[in-house]
């Protein structure tokens, strides 16, 4: 069992061809309490993936066989909720920075920490999990930061954690509203843990990131085999039950299991995949999206029972831009934590480097807050975060006298490439564009673009339909 | 010596962790990746792309157990050999050839002779 108390048995798969660097990190692993499986060139990592199917996977890029690359595509394409750790040699930053954009789930440069190993594992381990919906959602701030810390002091979030504290007590159902990367799950966790369910479960599940018939096995459990090697699964209304059931974009359900959800809410009870007679469930629920339901159930995206059933009490994350000085504190409280992993030592950041944060429009919000924090840290040394530090994009954003001039060009690039097309020619374009640049990852894509994976599926099968 | 090798409190956790078996592990990759080096240079004597890419390999594989054990020196020449690798300079790599090679029996000559389970 590992340090969380979890079995990471099959779990978890080692790809390295140096045996030395394979038995250390093996060593280290089992340690901490993990077990892992181990392929030493790219073919047997594709078999041994195929055999075992593991949530996390260690990877180093260099391979003697094929690119780590290659294989990462190929892991991500079977499993898209697999979640890739990069290994790389110091010196090969560009290309593990290649990786995290194109779907890697974090990078470790060697040499590798022991800590830092071991906390990249553990947390991969969780989100995983967390995501499959095969255990208790393991909510955390990012790098674990203290509540406090990441609820800052701007006036917007004072509103919000005085709203988090008043909803908490009661059993009404929750729905938050935030722009990717601004902390809805943190949030939801703060209203779990200040109710009365705080000591029950809170369980987690992702509607815009499985297929139908997953989906419907992951609510309600699922039965495989027959007599003697029958396995039930639970399913999130069984572990969730006496506690909290936190819906991740409910709008891109399938209608047919939207409409299960809300006989199960109007009975208070279900059906399992394993039995015949309907058990009461006792759940709490909180949902949260990027997008508006109101405009999601006008849409038809939204059954309109369960919008009401939902949509009760509204709390909304702001942007980060929106959230003033909090993104200076933000910031130094990441920094630190990050350091610390990657065995730095930055504490401060520099007032140049503040004022420039503060001037970016961060549309990927606390997310890209945290890049941008560890791009830094792997390759300054500190102790003071200063303005060179941070990726030239950004100082040229903040520097730049006429912000405006740079988007109009953009924007007239833009005008001329569509110039001529129809609305739903310039969305193939876009949505094909978007494929392209995450190397044919369509959850990828459609995380870029804001919509349901399942759009995507939905579009490209007509747009590759043969015309009549 | 061993500061100028690598680091010693690196080294020596390492080897705390791992024992033995780790050391003898490393010194017979330290040797693998001599010998695929070594291989490399011969094979772009008749074929210079081919035993460029074959050595900036072994130099890159060199490097992560360097950089590993905290053999700075080491993952240096490499790194400076990889470069040259990619930028196809075979002459230069060659004349690198003899200082990695010292540098790298140094090194396994220091793990070989780690006294288990005492510190450095």
């Amino acid at each position: 069992m590992s340090a969380d108390g979890s079995s990471s048995a099959g779990q978890l798969l080692l790809v390295e061809d140096t045996p030395s660097l394979l038995m250390l990190y093996r060593t280290v692993l089992n340690r901490a309490g993990y077990s892992a499986i181990s392929a030493t060139n790219g073919t047997e990592a594709l078999e041994k993936f195929d055999v075992h199917r593991p949530g996390v996977i260690m990877l180093d890029l260099m391979l003697p066989d094929m690119d780590g690359m290659a294989v990462m595509r190929e892991i991500l394409a079977k499993q898209p909720t697999t979640r890739v750790i990069v290994i790389t040699a110091n010196g090969s930053i560009d290309k593990a920075l290649e990786a995290t954009r194109k779907g890697a789930y974090e990078f470790l440069v060697k040499p590798l920490g022991d800590q830092r190993l071991v906390a990249a594992v553990a947390n991969a381990l969780s989100e995983f999990r967390t995501q499959s919906g095969a255990a208790k959602a393991l909510l955390h701030t990012p790098y674990n930061l203290p509540l406090a810390d990441f609820l800052g002091n701007s006036d917007v979030m004072r509103h919000l954690t005085q709203k988090i504290k008043a909803v908490a007590k009661s059993m009404a159902p929750v729905f938050i509203l935030g722009e990717r990367g601004t902390g809805k799950k943190t949030i939801a966790r703060m209203v779990h843990e200040q109710s009365q369910r705080a000591t029950r479960p809170l369980v987690s599940i992702n509607c815009s990131e499985h297929p139908s018939d997953e989906l419907e096995a992951m609510l309600f459990g699922s039965v495989a085999g027959t007599n003697g090697d029958r396995v039930e699964t639970a399913g999130v209304f069984k572990n969730a039950d006496g506690g909290t059931l936190l819906l991740e974009n409910p709008q891109d359900m399938p209608a047919e299991l939207q409409a299960r959800l809300v006989s199960v809410l109007q009975a208070g009870s279900y059906t399992p995949a394993a039995g015949a007679a309907p058990v009461p469930i006792d759940i709490r629920l909180i949902s949260c999206a990027r997008v508006h339901p109101t405009e999601e159930m006008h849409a038809g995206r939204l059954n309109e029972d369960l919008y009401y059933r939902l949509f009760v009490i509204p709390l909304t994350v702001p942007p980060l831009s929106k959230r003033g000085d909090d993104i200076v504190q933000l910031a130094t409280s990441f920094l630190v934590r990050i350091a610390r992993q990657e065995g730095k030592t930055f504490t401060t950041v520099s007032d140049d480097a503040a004022r420039i944060l503060l001037n970016q429009q961060w549309h990927g919000n606390i997310r890209e807050l945290i890049n941008v924090l560890r791009h830094a840290v792997v390759l300054y040394q500190g102790p003071n975060l200063t303005d060179e530090m941070l990726p030239e994009d950004m100082i040229t954003h903040a520097h730049t006298s006429n912000p405006n001039a740079k988007h109009d060009d953009a924007l007239h690039g833009f005008e001329a490439a569509i110039k001529g097309l129809t609305m739903a020619e310039i969305e193939q374009r876009a949505v094909m564009a978007a494929i392209e640049r995450h190397a044919g990852s369509i959850p990828q894509a459609a995380r870029e673009l804001d919509i349901a994976p399942s759009t995507i599926y939905r579009k490209r099968d007509v747009w590759t339909k043969p015309k009549d | 010596m061993t500061a100028r090798i690598c680091d010693q409190m690196q080294l020596d956790a390492l080897l705390s962790l791992g024992g033995r078996a780790l050391s003898d592990q490393f010194v017979a990759d330290l040797a693998r990746c001599e010998t695929h080096f070594i291989e490399a240079l011969g094979v772009a004597s008749t074929d210079k792309r081919q035993g460029l890419e074959l050595a900036r390999r072994a130099l890159h594989e060199l490097r992560g157990i360097a950089l590993t054990v905290g053999a700075t020196s080491l993952s240096r020449q490499c790194a400076k050999a990889e470069a040259l690798c990619d930028l196809g300079h075979l002459q230069d790599v060659v004349e690198a050839r003899a200082e990695i090679l010292a540098t790298c029996d140094a090194l396994t000559k220091l793990i070989r002779d780690y006294p288990e389970g005492t510190s450095l």
